[in-house]
């Protein structure tokens, strides 16, 4: 064998290795190269010119860079401090994810929160006021056996011992014309009393219990567009005794005061009939940025259980809601004026007089800090939105100044500047998918600050009426 | 006394500022003498990481309770705003993935496309992939559904073996949050995210047919297996076109494995290629500006995914941008975009003002008869005031020069390019593509001037034989249309390690090239590597800009490092 015919064997051997490697080489590059964008991008000009290829020199593991020494210093006692916060958001983590896995937060929701279908029940917390701290359960129900008939079930429990049950339904509530059917109980260990009449004093504060039921019918038909008439008649029961725990901080009714008032100690009974107009603008229960409520009321009390007279209460109550600038602020302003017309009022048992029993009027006093045959009441409220989870009028809160000034009185002439009483304050109104779901308040008066957590409106309280489990037994 | 004390407390809180900010100085020491790095090297083949599957609530609360708190008590960020006050120093160290020419390699997180290179309408309003859904050669085969949600939906599997995610729109807003969820899945695939295939299609219920052994969840929330009269209900249940096909959006399945979503802080712990704490990387953080250009509200970590690539490595997607465009998957809310979910700053705001300091988002309205629209506009967007449902860190540490990074590749996108997209997403209403196209080049144009107002828009720097040239994208991209424009230069002699040797006089000059011969000239110390240094500005009639710095190579005509 020539060098020439070993060159062309070598040849002929080396050569399509050399192009088999070549080739292996190139589909292996191609295989494993990393980075080339698929549209091609590596083979195109860029604003910086012609982009290397991914090779090593190209190629870079990045890595943050160690913080600097001044940092690991700044930051030090930072971590000693925060160690706790740590370790606490560590356990918070861990116990939001249980819960949250183990369906609590579901449940939490379904007590608490919107109801998805037309029956729900949720959890009430109320504090504050003569009630104190109270739970209960607000049962409803949107469509009982028809989409029109509404049902609302309410307790409360309070630790001092009080107790409200209430049932409302309201049937047919579409149509033009609906039913009502309204049911309590409600008994109250810590009833105040301070006397009767613009002139009382807090000094002379004293404790009392009461109990009232409650049960009766009403019809409400439309006269003209948002103009409704209700016509109710209720049988109303109420009764007064000593306070439930007589050695307490509190003195007790007699004590106080040598003469009691008429009906203490004993229970009236008596049918009250009703007859009520409502011309309501607003769209909703929830936040009413225009419009407004008036409703004019009469209402006769005839009394079968005791000795009173008979007796007519007359109430004016004027809502009005005035959009203010563009970011959903709301005036809220009120007028509300109620008075009894009776032969003789010292004959009126003192526990069904008017007085600031709920927080719908003089904010900032005491729950029955005053009682007369008369109430009149100013008030504005200020509300803007804090905080919407998506639009103003679903889940949201907001937060309101106020300032209210009224006064009871036994006659016209006792209406004036001496006798007026002032208070302001504010607070904040949680707004639920469902409309109005509750306010944390602070009234301050001359008398000091009263604070409480309600779930009943203020304003447009009689929207909603026995549904919102007020109390049918006294006339207010 | 008290003088003397107020001197020695305000003489530490400096020198304690110097000190936390002498970090970011130390970090930015990058060496002349290195190639400019164009990919990152995280696609070497690793084990297949865990799924990951996070806590939704908790998710909520760390990321707008505990995360934001955390942040605003950090004294390192504190006094690095401090010293904000007196330098260019920023509230956070600037991102750890950028290139010496401050720009973002190649990764598995993101691909330059239209930021370097120009691109055609066909290129961007295509997408990932074919851009056309499901393959229509034969029914398309259902295989799995939920009834669950605000809207219905179920997967399909086409004839060319492809499976597909097919979504309808909220109750009362047919084509809005499909179409929207394409134009952001193109423009965002077009900047460079990794994003599925996604596509507007229409169909008529006789194009489905269901698979076997299709499982649903019923009521009681057991799962039992789904009959076609459980199909005919999810659609019935939502609405349809005029002409009876019912509209939706498909989104193919990504290739490789679903291991769940990647976080926006911190590392993907069983990841060895996850070297960059993800607040630290760049486009997480420049994701801020593009989510504000595109309202793109919920950018919580459940809407991004990181999938298991057949390579051996992980690639993270960002998906569902059905709350896009002022759309929503529960529908419109004016609210989205411009405010957290509790957005603690903005509750004491209207606490303390009384609600007087009007919400912008109050003042939108939807453009009337034009239903696929919904809160889409341009006058009351501010880019920096961009508020994402949940705030998020990689957006907190967004940093002037990583929101220019993303401003530059978002005024890249011209006009016609945003047309296109919006013309191909599917819009039933021409007039909506329109207007949508529209706001989007406005708001674009809001993002690149507040950006480059912010730091200048001198890019694209190139040697030519002794001329320097580069972009000024403020004048190119029509930011400053008016403005009267020109340029100062200063030559600065350097070495390796970036310490000037020598320094020149600023030249002037209305045009975006300048003739280095004119500089100065400047000697070069005999055994030591030097390089060239230019300090760049731009006055638009409001003064000398901040420096752009810009190091060259000069005999070998390149630039090889640049600082903003």
């Amino acid at each position: 064998m020539t060098t020439t015919d070993k060159m062309l064997i070598l040849t002929l051997l080396i050569f399509p290795a050399i192009i088999l490697s070549t080739l292996m080489m190139l589909s292996s590059s191609s295989l494993a190269e990393p980075v080339a964008e698929r549209d091609g991008s590596e083979s195109r000009e860029t604003y910086w010119g012609h982009l290397p290829p991914p090779v090593d020199s190209t190629m870079a593991v990045y890595r943050k860079p160690p913080r600097s020494v001044g940092e690991e210093l700044v930051r030090l006692p930072w971590r000693v401090v925060g160690l706790p916060f740590k370790v606490s958001s560590g356990l918070l983590r861990h116990g939001i994810i249980y819960a949250d896995e183990h369906g609590s937060f579901k449940q939490l929701r379904r007590l608490i929160g919107p109801m998805t279908g037309p029956f729900g029940i949720k959890f009430r917390l109320v504090a504050g006021g003569v009630g104190g701290l109270g739970f209960g359960l607000d049962t409803r129900h949107h469509a009982l056996f028809d989409p029109g008939n509404e049902m609302r079930l309410l307790s409360k429990f309070s630790l001092n011992g009080s107790t409200a049950v209430a049932l409302g339904l309201h049937l047919n509530s579409r149509e033009s014309r609906s039913y009502l059917f309204s049911a309590g109980y409600n008994l109250l260990t810590a009833a105040h009393y301070y006397g009767r009449g613009a002139t009382t004093v807090a000094e002379d504060e004293s404790t009392y219990t009461r109990e009232l039921a409650w049960c009766g019918v009403g019809v409400n038909q439309t006269i003209l567009p948002r103009l409704t008439c209700g016509v109710s008649a209720y049988y109303s029961s109420a009764a007064t005794r000593g306070p439930r725990n007589p050695g307490g901080d509190d003195p007790a009714l007699a004590d106080v005061f040598a003469i009691t008032p008429t009906g203490y100690g004993e229970r009236t009974g008596g049918l009250i009939s009703r007859l009520v107009l409502v011309h309501d603008t607003t769209y909703d229960d929830g936040r009413p940025a225009s419009g407004g409520m008036r409703s004019l009321g009469l209402s006769h009390f005839h009394e079968t259980v005791g000795q009173g007279d008979d007796f007519i209460t007359i109430l004016a109550d004027v809502e009005q809601y005035y959009p203010v600038v563009k970011s959903g602020q709301t005036l809220a302003l009120r007028g509300f004026y109620q008075w009894i017309v009776a032969a003789d009022v010292d004959s009126i048992p003192f526990q069904r007089l008017l007085t600031n029993e709920t927080p719908y009027a003089l904010r900032g006093y005491r729950d029955f800090r005053w009682r007369d045959r008369g109430l009149a009441v100013l008030s504005a409220e200020y509300r803007w939105p804090l905080w919407a989870s998506t639009h103003a009028d679903k889940l949201g809160l907001d937060l309101y100044l106020f300032s209210e000034h009224g006064q009871v009185f036994a006659h016209w002439d006792e209406i004036n500047s001496g006798n007026l009483t002032h208070s302001y304050g504010g607070g904040l109104r949680l707004i639920g998918n469902g409309g109005f779901a509750g306010r944390l308040e602070i009234g301050r008066s001359g008398e000091g600050a009263v604070w409480r957590l309600q779930l009943n409106q203020t304003f447009q309280s009689a929207k909603g009426g026995v549904l919102n489990g007020f109390s049918q037994a006294v006339l207010r | 006394m008290d003088s003397v004390k107020r001197c020695f407390a305000r003489i530490m809180l400096m020198l304690l500022s110097g000190l936390v900010c002498m970090g970011s100085v130390s970090a930015a020491e990058l060496r002349l003498d290195r190639p400019v790095i164009w990919h990152e090297d995280d696609r070497r083949s690793v084990a297949r990481p865990e799924e990951r599957d996070p806590n939704l609530m908790w998710t909520m609360i760390n990321d707008s309770v505990m995360l934001p708190l955390s942040r605003h008590t950090d004294p390192v960020r504190m006094f690095r705003r401090l010293a904000g006050l007196f330098g260019d120093t920023e509230a956070v160290s600037p991102a750890a993935n950028v290139n010496s020419l401050d720009e973002l390699p190649n990764s598995t997180w993101f691909t330059n496309r239209i930021g370097l290179r120009p691109l055609t309408t066909d290129e961007v309003s295509r997408g990932p992939g074919s851009g056309l859904g499901p393959e229509r050669g034969a029914p398309w085969t259902v295989t799995s559904a939920k009834t669950q949600g605000v809207t219905p939906g179920f997967a399909v599997r086409d004839a060319a073996g492809f499976t597909f995610m097919i979504k309808f729109d909220p109750p009362g807003n047919l084509g809005m949050t499909s179409a929207a969820g394409v134009v952001s899945n193109r423009i965002l695939h077009a900047a460079g995210y990794n994003v599925p295939d996604d596509a507007v299609v229409t169909f008529r219920a006789e194009d489905l047919v269901l698979g076997a052994d299709v499982k649903i969840k019923g009521q009681d929330g057991r799962k039992r297996p789904m009959t076609q009269a459980d199909l005919d209900d999810i659609l019935d249940s939502v609405e349809r076109l005029p002409d009876g096909r019912h509209l939706a959006i498909s989104s193919r399945y990504i290739s490789g494995r679903p291991i769940g979503p990647f976080a926006y802080r911190g590392l993907r712990k069983d990841d060895p290629n996850d070297h960059v704490p993800h607040q630290h990387r760049r486009e997480l953080r420049g994701l801020y500006m593009f989510a504000a250009w595109i309202n793109h509200f919920d950018t919580k970590q459940h809407n991004s995914l990181d999938a298991f690539d057949p390579g051996g490595f992980v690639k993270h997607y960002l998906i569902d941008f059905a709350s896009t465009l002022g759309a929503g998957a529960n529908g419109p809310t004016p609210r989205y975009g411009y405010e957290c979910t509790l957005d603690l700053p903005i509750i004491f705001r209207r606490g303390l003002t009384l609600g007087f300091r009007e919400d912008p988002w109050r003042r939108l309205t939807r453009p009337g008869n034009l239903s696929e629209v919904g809160y889409w506009e341009s006058r009351e967007f501010e880019p920096f005031a961009f508020a994402p449902l949940q705030p998020n860190t990689a957006f907190a540490n967004c940093t002037n020069r990583d929101a220019y990074w993303a401003a530059k590749i978002i005024s890249a996108f011209t006009d016609l390019h945003l047309a296109a997209i919006c013309d191909n997403a599917g819009y039933q209403d021409p007039r909506a593509s329109v207007y949508m196209a529209r706001i989007l080049c406005e708001r674009r144009d809001k993002i690149a001037r507040a950006c480059f107002d912010r730091v200048p828009p001198l890019d694209f720097f190139r040697i030519s034989g002794t001329r320097l040239e580069f972009a000024d994208l403020g004048r190119e991209r029509g930011i400053y249309p008016t403005a009267e424009t020109r340029y100062r230069i200063r030559p600065v002699l350097v070495d390796v390690a970036r310490r000037p040797l020598l320094e020149g006089e600023w030249l002037r000059s209305t045009e975006t090239t300048f003739d280095l011969s004119l500089a100065p000239r400047v000697r070069t110390q005999a055994g030591v590597k030097s390089y060239l240094r230019l300090d760049l500005q731009v006055d638009r009639g409001a003064g000398w800009s901040r420096s752009v710095v810009v190091y060259c190579d000069t005999g070998a005509e390149r630039v090889v490092a640049l600082e903003r």
